[in-house]
Formats: structure tokens, C-alpha cells, sequence
């Protein structure tokens, strides 16, 4: 597994005009979340253009569907599902996610702009973070909440200016 | 408790007018200076289109509540690189270790 280049992989994302936000670990990251992981979560538009756009993203980082070493050609029509799929990139571990437990697709979710450099991102709210993890329910989902709490208390102490 | 009246779209005196009490006390158990009743409480959520439950769950846990203060020092941008460093240093641990 190549190691995890978030900046370059967002990068590619947006360079293509792909529409989509950051979940998981890595949104709860870049706000404050100090649970480090090694891939990167990616929730697309499902919408034939924007799937189109992020296959040739992806086709540029040189994806590959996670443990199959076979490279496939990528196409739009292979994001309309609501499948999550995984893959192994030139710059680390991605996961596409069209739809998340508790909190829905890329229409439904609450998410914050951030300026990454010349980059805005949007990622998805730690309040969503949270809800999905708690429909999840896993042992790791679970594992995950005393932190993702401690970090949503922090962000509305200083929402409060406290 | 001024979370769940702001998504509302409620005002203190909106919801004291709904939930049966007064401005005064709404802002008082906001600021954390009086603290409701169960019943009260019962109503308040009511007010707010909620139901109150009782469930128990994971505390936050203080030592990532500061590391999330350290973190909050760092801009987006610096979070992200700091994100791929650790990455790298996890990953290198985790070889050691098999």
C-alpha cells in the first residue's frame, strides 16, 4: 500500500473540477480530530459529469481497486452506484464513498469550507463525523467517539469564544 | 441547550413562549447559571421539535480534547501535512512491529 499523500490527492481531485467532500478521519482531522489514519475517505456528487471527472482523477493518480493488483480503465458510469469502492493510489489509500450511514449522500450532508493553501476543500462537519460513526456502531467506530467528542466540545468551546 | 434552540430557528422568547416558561430562565440554564428540571427539559426539547432520551455513552476524553487544542494552533493547510507525516510515522512503526 503506498503510503498516504492527502495534499496531493486532494489536489488531483480538484485540478479535475471533481465535486465532492472529505469524511471520515481525515475531515475530523483537518479540524482538530488528533486520530491519525492512513487513507483518505472522499464522498463524490453522484451525477454523470462529476463521476466522469473524478474517473479520470483517479485514472491520473493510477487507481487500483484495493487488494487486486490489476489496473482497470476507470469510467464515469462505475460512481452512479451507491457502492462504496476502495483503491490504491500513486499517493496512498482512497476510499469513495457516494453514501455514509446516518447522514446520507453529498446532497444531504452539512459540511465547512477549508482553505488547504490555494485549495478549498469542503469536509464534512464533526457533527456528521459523529453521527455516522454512532450508526456505524462498529468496535472501531465506537473506539473513535471519545475523541471525535472531545474534539466537537473544543470546536463549540470556541464557536463560544470561551 | 442553545444548540438544539438555534437549529430550531428559535428565539429565547420563542421558545419560553412554546415551552411554558420565561426568557429569563431560558437564558439562564444557556449561560449555566440554573439548571432545569426534568420536566422542564422535557418540554424544552418538545419545543425545539426534539425528544429528550436518557442513554449512556463514551465520555470525551480530556487528553485528545487538548491535543485537539494543539492541533486548532496549526492552519488547514500545516493539519494537512502534519496529517502525512504521522501517516508515514504510523506506517513505520507498524513495519517495525511485524
Amino acid at each position: 500500500m503506498t503510503e498516504l499523500d492527502p495534499e496531493r490527492l486532494l489536489r488531483t481531485l480538484v485540478e479535475h473540477g471533481v465535486e465532492f467532500c472529505v469524511i471520515g478521519a481525515v475531515a475530523a482531522w483537518l479540524q482538530g480530530n488528533p486520530s491519525v489514519t492512513l487513507d483518505l475517505d472522499v464522498m463524490p456528487q453522484r451525477e454523470l459529469e462529476n463521476a466522469e471527472r473524478l474517473a479520470a482523477a483517479l485514472k491520473k493518480l493510477g487507481a487500483k481497486p484495493r487488494g487486486r493488483g490489476a489496473a482497470l480503465e476507470l469510467e464515469g458510469a462505475d460512481f452512479l452506484g451507491w457502492q462504496s469502492q476502495s483503491f490504491d493510489t500513486d499517493a496512498g489509500p482512497v476510499d469513495v464513498v457516494p453514501m455514509a450511514a446516518g447522514i446520507g449522500g453529498f446532497e444531504d450532508v452539512a459540511t465547512v469550507e477549508l482553505s488547504l493553501g490555494d485549495l478549498s476543500i469542503r469536509v464534512l462537519t464533526i457533527d456528521e463525523v459523529i453521527a455516522s460513526k454512532e450508526e456505524l456502531g462498529r468496535p472501531k467506530d465506537v473506539a473513535a467517539l471519545p475523541a471525535l467528542y472531545a474534539t466537537r466540545d473544543v470546536l463549540r468551546e470556541r464557536r463560544r469564544g470561551k | 441547550m442553545r444548540d438544539l434552540r438555534t437549529a430550531a430557528g428559535l428565539s429565547q422568547r420563542a421558545l419560553a413562549t412554546r415551552a411554558e416558561t420565561s426568557q429569563p430562565a431560558i437564558a439562564r440554564y444557556e449561560r449555566g447559571t440554573a439548571t432545569p428540571s426534568w420536566e422542564t427539559l422535557q418540554r424544552l426539547a418538545a419545543a425545539c421539535g426534539r425528544r429528550l432520551m436518557i442513554g449512556a455513552t463514551v465520555a470525551p476524553d480530556p487528553g485528545d480534547a487538548e491535543l485537539t487544542r494543539l492541533l486548532l494552533e496549526l492552519t488547514p493547510t500545516e493539519r494537512l501535512r502534519a496529517l502525512r507525516r504521522y501517516a508515514r510515522l504510523r506506517r513505520t512503526v507498524e513495519a517495525q512491529g511485524e
